[in-house]
């Protein structure tokens, strides 16, 4: 899922400005996973951006709503009538969402309150990490089920570099050296030998470097 | 103003330790300050962020009545609240709210003076702090 964290209070204050009449937009989908922006968490700024505003002796009015999904037109319908009586809107979703309300309400001004991180997972509770760099040309099959593109500090196709240390990143020894991790793996599956087969240079126009990305399915098309 | 202002408090009690404290505390008529507002709670644990917000907004400060550490009746709810309280201090210091507002008591259940002691020099602390500047306009 996409993971994202709230943006510092101070700049969200910043991008509100002078406003006095706001909409805060939540997403229940990913981001309420991570809990950086589902209804709790646009509960909890409202909140705080009142107690700011008051204490500055220019209170505010916000409206909060959490459609389930802020990246598809459906559901960021329901935002219509607030968005309509709002000076400002904050949208607590993942940068697709924010882009979202901006396609699809155009006249509106919309700010993002969260970070778009990365692509990854909850390892436990308040715990998310890096599992996919959404490169476009997925590897996983040759490495055992683990991502050498966001795993290894350097995305390294061909193996290691030579800075890991008792299977630890050069970077930082808290973090994991992604090919001591396809290693152990390929190990356990008994296929150390895809570790001497050569990958070719990576060809990164699937990914950012091939400008912006569009899957069109003529089969799906209404 | 200050010696005018009468701080409004909310103390979120667990009925395992807080509450049976704030009943002893009545009956045996240990003064703590009128007009607190107690809510009762299954567990410290279930106060929410939102809840702490949401109370700050209404008043002056939030007080959290907890069981002790290792005691909880649901094993860490204290301890998760406790880091709740930690998040949002922090959200406090960001938008430049005194985090002494809030504050997390941990007592047995059978302490109704620490808890009216507890009360009452918070309630003094919020005294001196003044009136909270982001509450809400009565």
């Amino acid at each position: 899922m996409i993971i994202g964290e709230r943006k510092p209070i101070q700049e969200i204050l910043d991008m509100i400005g002078e406003h006095d009449k706001i909409l805060i937009a939540g997403c229940g989908t990913c981001v309420a996973i991570c809990m950086a922006g589902g209804d709790k968490e646009v509960s909890i700024l409202a909140s705080a951006i009142r107690m700011a505003r008051n204490r500055e002796g220019k209170p505010i009015e916000i409206q909060e709503h959490t459609p389930l999904r802020q990246c598809e037109w459906e559901f960021v319908d329901e935002l219509k009538d607030k968005i309509k009586v709002s000076d400002t809107v904050l949208s607590m979703a993942c940068g697709i969402g924010v882009q979202t309300l901006v396609e699809r309400y155009p006249e509106a001004v919309v700010y993002p309150a969260v970070n778009t991180t990365f692509l990854g997972l909850p390892e436990e509770q308040g715990v998310w990490s890096e599992r996919c760099g959404a490169c476009g040309n997925c590897v996983l099959d040759k490495t055992g089920g683990i991502c050498p593109i966001v795993r290894c500090s350097k995305s390294l196709l061909n193996g290691p570099c030579g800075g890991a240390q008792d299977g630890k990143c050069e970077i930082d020894p808290e973090v994991d050296c992604g090919w001591q991790l396809i290693y152990d793996r390929l190990k356990v599956l008994g296929k150390l030998d895809n570790l001497t087969k050569i990958s070719p240079a990576k060809d990164w126009s699937t990914g950012r470097d091939g400008g912006p990305r569009k899957i069109v399915r003529e089969d799906m098309k209404l | 103003m200050k010696r005018d202002f009468e701080p409004k408090i909310t103390a979120f009690c667990c009925e395992h330790s807080g509450l049976p404290s704030a009943d002893m505390a009545v009956e045996s008529e240990f003064v703590y300050p009128e007009g607190v507002n107690i809510i009762k709670i299954p567990c410290s644990g279930k106060v929410e962020a939102i809840h702490i917000m949401r109370a700050l907004e209404e008043g002056d400060g939030v007080a959290i009545f907890a069981c002790h550490k290792e005691a909880c009746q649901f094993l860490r709810g204290n301890l998760r609240t406790e880091a709740k309280v930690t998040y949002i201090s922090k959200i406090l210091r960001e938008i430049g709210i005194e985090k002494e507002r809030v504050q997390m008591y941990f007592l047995a259940p059978s302490n109704g003076v620490k808890f009216a002691r507890t009360l009452r020099v918070f309630y003094k602390n919020l005294k001196d702090l003044g009136p909270n500047a982001g509450r809400k306009e009565l």
